[in-house]
């Protein structure tokens, strides 16, 4: 993986901030909205699989240990990096709903119309960062590629780390799409 | 320049930017500048996957929205209802404090407890003002107690065991539980309220509706100071454990509600861990700059002793926790003052109960206390009443605030006692 020239990496915030747009466009869709609901649903799904084995592998660890005097070597690298996972994905979840932790003390104050405008420069200068959190993430896996580590069994460490700029997209793309659907919380999918 | 960003990125965070947002800008931009390949921002967002402690947080988390969604609230109320005496406002603390131990102090004890609560008192006749007040309140009581997730954080960001963290906030919690219980105990007195005399039927009754939930405190803690199972394991068995019980025993949750439950928490752990992964590399750079150092250096010149140096920290960490909420709060400030906390010989465990006792305080203060906001959301009340209704339980916090500072040896006895 070439380290992405400056003019790739603009590119690629148009791309996302396209995505989000067409996204938006689609939102008077019934057939749309239904789809990606059924989307939040697999990526919920995912998330609850990824808890559920948490739960598993732990509480067999703790069955292994005591009852057997064993435990799997590769138990615990894989614990933590499920909780890797659950927090980027957690966080791309975070970010549909426009729940991030914030301070926001201010904009109680502002008028009503003028919470517009603070979306669209909060929100904006929020999507530049997690996108460029994004690439240093991507200059991470291509350094991390280049060396090889094995995390555990065999998986290499930089497959390990894709979640991290997968995520921050994510993250981009929503929180862009915020702007666009001129709302609070991005996506309508996965709301209860 | 580095100055003008800063201060741009303070005011976009004062008008709700995300705080993940602001610490990463601000380590991607510090590391660019000092000419380190951005790449080592996400290093430090990489390390997560490095420490044993974190598995815990969406384990405990999850275990605790999913005990806030059944109906464990109402039972834990009955059982507490049967057992303290001296009017449900006693018991309303109690458990509210049991129930913010396992749910983390996320503002869920608020939501989950207080629609119970506030009718219930006021059946009992304690006035309106008196109710919210109490309940504002007591949404983060038991943030001491194991396995509160703010526990958790400070030992790793502080590098301090858990299990010695857990044990240490025991005692100073009982001492804001009983400091607040006494004073609403004399308000039930003066205001003539309703009291239930102790009941046989209706405690044995309670404790048979709570039979599966109430081994769950043994099983967290007596699993890990009995050294059977570490932090992290007693976080999977507890999930499992409310799991099965929520789901299959009681039948509280039905199963297709459980992936709504497992979103609504993992999106709150998230939240968390992502701060965590941004401002890492962000705190990184301020200790390799030696700032905390620097702050040593400078307070020495001017606090000749620990007692001084601990007025001072809690003045400043009050201002912290009005500013900030805790997760934050810990994962930035907690680098950065340990150090100069250790250089005026305060012990890490005593400055964590510390630390979190002001910031439990914070969670009542306005601008950003978390409680008026999440109450005002749940009661549909005005902040600044809620935030008035407050101030006598603020007061006393501010009281036991002192007694935890002053008197390292409450937090600390045990600790000496079991774990060291």
């Amino acid at each position: 993986m070439a380290i992405p020239s400056a003019a790739l990496i603009v590119l690629g915030f148009v791309a996302i901030a396209v995505l989000a747009l067409l996204r938006a466009g689609l939102e008077r869709s019934a057939r749309a909205r239904r789809f990606f609901a059924f989307t939040g649903r697999i990526e919920i799904a995912l998330i609850a699989l990824m808890l559920l084995a948490l739960v598993l592998f732990g509480c067999a660890q703790i069955l292994l240990r005591n009852a057997f005097n064993s435990g799997l070597l590769w138990a615990d690298p894989l614990m933590r990096h499920l909780v890797l996972w659950l927090g980027a994905l957690g966080a791309a979840l975070a970010s549909a709903r426009m729940r991030h932790i914030s301070v926001d003390s201010l904009s109680r104050l502002l008028p009503p119309s003028l919470l517009p405008l603070r979306r669209l420069v909060v929100y904006g200068v929020t999507a530049v960062a997690a996108y460029a959190l994004m690439i240093a993430a991507v200059r991470l896996i291509a350094n991390e590629r280049s060396y090889g580590d094995v995390a555990f069994l065999g998986i290499r460490t930089w497959v390990l780390q894709l979640v991290l700029p997968i995520a921050f997209a994510m993250i981009t793309y929503r929180t862009v799409l915020a702007i666009f659907l001129g709302r609070e919380s991005a996506e309508s999918g996965l709301e209860e | 320049m580095m100055v003008v960003v800063g201060i741009l990125l303070a005011v976009l965070a004062l008008y709700g930017m995300p705080l993940f947002a602001v610490f990463g800008a601000l380590a991607l931009i510090l590391f660019h500048q000092s000419g380190v390949d951005v790449s080592s921002v996400a290093v430090s967002m990489y390390s997560i996957a490095g420490s044993p402690l974190l598995v815990a947080i969406p384990l405990f988390t999850f275990a605790g929205y999913l005990l806030a969604h059944s109906k464990a609230p109402e039972r834990l109320l009955n059982l507490s209802r049967a057992f303290f005496p001296g009017g449900l406002a006693v018991v309303a603390l109690v458990a509210c404090a049991v129930f913010t131990a396992f749910t983390g102090a996320s503002g869920v004890t608020i939501v989950a407890m207080g629609g119970l609560l506030l009718p219930a008192l006021l059946a009992d006749g304690y006035n309106r003002r008196f109710s919210l007040g109490l309940i504002t309140a007591s949404g983060s009581l038991g943030l001491l107690f194991p396995p509160s997730l703010p526990l958790i954080i400070y030992g790793y960001v502080a590098e301090v065991e858990v299990d010695q963290l857990f044990l240490a906030g025991l005692l100073p919690g009982i001492l804001l539980v009983i400091m607040l219980a006494t004073y609403g105990a004399y308000r039930g007195k003066r205001d003539g309220v309703r009291r239930d005399p102790f009941s046989f039927a209706r405690a044995s009754a309670a404790m048979r509706a709570a039979a599966w939930e109430i081994p769950l405190p043994v099983v967290v803690l007596g699993g890990i100071y009995g050294g059977i199972i570490t932090v992290m394991e007693a976080a999977a068995i507890t999930a499992l454990y409310v799991l099965v019980v929520e789901v299959f025993v009681y039948r509280d949750v039905s199963v297709r509600r459980v992936p709504s439950i497992v979103a609504e928490s993992m999106a709150l752990v998230g939240g968390i861990l992502v701060i965590v992964m941004c401002s890492f590399g962000f705190v990184n750079y301020l200790i390799d700059a030696e700032v905390p150092m620097r702050i040593l250096e400078w307070m020495q010149t001017y606090v000749s002793n620990k007692y001084t140096f601990l007025l001072i920290l809690n003045v400043f960490l009050l201002i912290v926790g009005c500013l900030m909420d805790i997760f934050s709060a810990l994962i930035v400030v907690v680098p950065l003052i340990a150090p100069v906390a250790a250089g005026f010989g305060v012990d890490p465990v005593h400055l964590g109960i510390v630390f979190l006792t002001n910031l439990e305080i914070g969670y009542l203060t306005p601008p950003v206390g978390l409680n008026l906001f999440i109450s005002s959301y749940r009661f549909r009340e005005p902040v600044l009443k809620l935030a008035s209704a407050s101030v006598p339980f603020l007061l006393l916090l501010f009281a036991a605030l002192v007694v935890i500072t002053y008197a390292p040896a409450l937090s600390l006895v045990l600790v000496n006692a079991f774990a060291r």
